[in-house]
């Protein structure tokens, strides 16, 4: 080289990768849980702090499902601070929290969608009626593209049992599409 | 059983599935009658449901947040992938002719091509493509123009070219990345003929003299992508024993990486370029019957005159095609190269500025091609083409670059640049080192022969060193 051997940050390398992979995805499905685009933005805001913070040999490997999982457990987190969050059980976290949304936004996202065809909306509508649970996983595969293995680390259980969830959903959405 | 109640579909359809579980799936639908239709229609279902998803607002932290982050790590931030950019993208998808889109979609769907991104993004980033890129088609076996390098001293034919055909599909992926969503597509073109499917006994390997390579005439094979290796890790352990006067575990030292942590003299790409390649072909020196393949790539030093040495160049992916005809075996030395290349799942790399990158080849070569042997230069001659597919980072392009070897470049390795002697000779220190050398010719002489004269300039001293390490290592082995 030219140059003597560079200085580099492998923390700063894996942050700016993670930033310009996964800051759309990571606030879409904070969103999904908190309801609300500000909390959402400090959940994620949160995340990327903590990834700095840690040593990138340890989480490089799996940082897809460490920053979802970090995030979805700051979103929880924020629920339970704010006392929205009543004893319930994991599955209806979504349902109480898809009630809380921000007029503004849902508004603005009824504009969205009602610039889409009408098959595209037939199937939002579907998504939205599926167990909370089923929701989550959907969102977390077709929308943050997370592998089956990635989901079952962030949600805890097992891939297998992702890889079920998945097929149920799926199959019910063809079926209802039918 | 219903195979449709079966989630391993799903699971195939959503690409889950590992090699052995894809091919049991794959043997139960070939029996099936019209599962091909199924599958078609289930994976347009998957991308209806990610289209649907997509129609979610892109959500970001503010640009205040995100600075703010980026300050903590000491990064400065890059323009391009500001929200800005991504809101007038967007509110320019809105802009779109419908029925255009709407003709877009039912194509690409008859393409059965999983889409992550909505359509009328495509489209608008193809429409942008006619003003951006120019019209150059890389194919099989199509011969590109020949730009701008010398061919002279190694044979190595650029051929400068954007993708058209899959120009759509890079595009595609590009926004995808700047969407933040969705796995790299890595358009796969053959310049060597369409490869053969893959046999579930041999997966693609090839036994030659007791040991195994990959073999390129099989699917899955032809492709071999190398890393950019830019951790310095296995030299720092390296040069922390030999500092201590000790041998480190040759099995805790990356022999790639150590590779990577020397510099070399590679060309500089000319400017507006971001990569140069530089590759050469040299007989191996611990095995007769056996060829090097050396290449190094140069990433384009774009701060040079800039306060700050940042990242650059990401999105990076390079890769190496190899000439069934020529070659019956390979491997990347020091890399774990037992997987298998995987269009839709092979990772970006990130390459620094200025950076350079160093992959070695062995290679098995055909029977009759041999050094003498002389051709007329067409895809035929060609051992292997490298390809790097990278997102301009300046203004967002997505680039191919392509190189070819010529198998009448082989050299006698006495007579290979001195870049491609020092790697070797680091390669088979690593190799001796890990307990890899056995059978073959290679020694601690030997790779001190090798570094020994190809000190080349040498600037930071590294090269010296290691040859001191070279010879420590050597008596320290020979006391055990």
């Amino acid at each position: 080289m030219s140059a003597s051997p560079r200085v580099i940050d492998p923390s700063a390398v894996l942050l700016r990768r993670a930033l310009s992979d996964f800051e759309v995805p990571l606030t879409r499905y904070a969103v999904s849980i908190l309801g609300d685009i500000e909390r959402s933005r400090d959940a994620v805001q949160d995340t990327f702090i903590k990834l700095y913070a840690q040593d990138p040999k340890k989480v490089e490997n799996k940082l897809k499902a460490w920053i979802f999982t970090v995030c979805r457990n700051r979103c929880y987190d924020i629920l339970k601070k704010e006392k929205r969050m009543k004893r319930l059980e994991g599955d209806e976290v979504h349902a109480l929290s898809s009630s809380i949304d921000d007029p503004a936004q849902s508004m603005a996202r009824a504009e969205d969608r009602a610039k889409l065809n009408s098959d595209l909306r037939k199937l939002l509508s579907m998504i939205e009626e599926l167990p909370a649970r089923q929701r989550e996983v959907m969102r977390l595969k077709f929308q943050a593209d997370l592998s089956y293995k990635e989901i079952g680390e962030t949600l805890e259980i097992t891939t297998s049992n992702v890889g079920f969830i998945v097929h149920s959903a799926f199959k019910k959405l063809r079926e209802a599409m039918n | 059983m219903n195979i449709e109640d079966d989630p391993k579909l799903t699971a195939y359809i959503l690409n889950e599935l590992d090699c052995d579980e894809e091919s049991v799936i794959k043997k139960q639908l070939s029996e099936s009658e019209g599962s091909n239709a199924l599958i078609r229609e289930a994976k347009e279902y998957a991308s209806m449901i990610r289209e649907a998803y997509d129609m979610d607002p892109a959500h970001r932290m503010t640009s205040q947040q995100r600075e703010g982050i980026l300050k903590d790590s000491e990064i400065v931030a890059v323009t391009g992938t500001s929200p800005d950019k991504m809101l007038s993208f967007r509110d320019g998808l809105k802009s779109l002719d419908k029925e255009k889109t709407e003709a877009e979609r039912i194509n690409v769907w008859k393409k059965s091509f999983p889409m992550l991104v909505s359509f009328s993004a495509a489209a608008l980033v193809i429409g942008m493509a006619v003003v951006l890129l120019k019209h150059e088609q890389i194919g099989a076996g199509s011969k590109s123009k020949i730009a701008q390098k010398p061919l002279d001293p190694f044979s190595v034919t650029v051929l400068d070219s954007d993708t058209t055909d899959e120009q759509g599909r890079d595009k595609l992926s590009w926004v995808q990345r700047q969407m933040g969503v969705g796995p790299v597509k890595f358009p796969i073109t053959y310049r060597y003929g369409q490869p053969k499917p893959l046999n579930e006994i041999s997966e693609g390997l090839v036994f030659l003299d007791g040991e195994s390579f990959r073999n390129p005439a099989m699917e899955g094979q032809r492709w071999s992508v190398f890393p950019s290796n830019v951790s310095s890790k296995s030299y720092d352990l390296l040069r922390e024993f030999m500092l201590a006067g000790d041998v480190p575990d040759g099995k805790n030292v990356h022999i790639g990486s150590l590779i990577n942590a020397f510099e070399y003299d590679y060309e500089y790409p000319n400017s507006g370029e971001k990569f140069a390649i530089n590759a050469e072909v040299a007989n191996c020196p611990w095995d007769q019957e056996r060829w090097l393949i050396h290449i190094g790539v140069r990433a384009a030093d774009i701060n040079k005159n800039k306060e700050k040495d940042i990242l650059l160049v990401r999105e990076v992916r390079m890769a190496v095609e190899f000439n069934p005809d020529r070659v019956a075996g390979y491997r990347l030395i020091g890399e774990d190269d037992t997987k298998k290349f995987d269009a839709n799942n092979s990772p970006n790399q990130i390459v620094l500025d200025g950076q350079a990158i160093t992959a070695l080849y062995e290679i098995v070569p055909m029977e009759g091609t041999d050094f003498s042997e002389s051709l007329t230069r067409n895809a035929d001659s060609e051992l292997v083409s490298v390809r790097i597919d990278y997102t301009d980072p300046e203004n967002k392009d997505s680039r191919s670059l392509i190189s070819s070897i010529s198998h009448k470049s082989a050299v006698a390795w006495e007579e290979a640049s001195e870049d491609m002697r020092f790697a070797t000779s680091v390669a088979g220190y690593g190799l001796l080192l890990g307990g890899y050398g056995k059978g073959s010719l290679a020694t601690y002489d030997l790779v001190l022969q090798l570094a020994k004269d190809a000190l080349g300039e040498d600037k930071n001293g590294q090269r010296s060193e290691f040859i001191d390490w070279i010879k420590k290592t050597k008596n320290l082995e020979e006391r055990r």
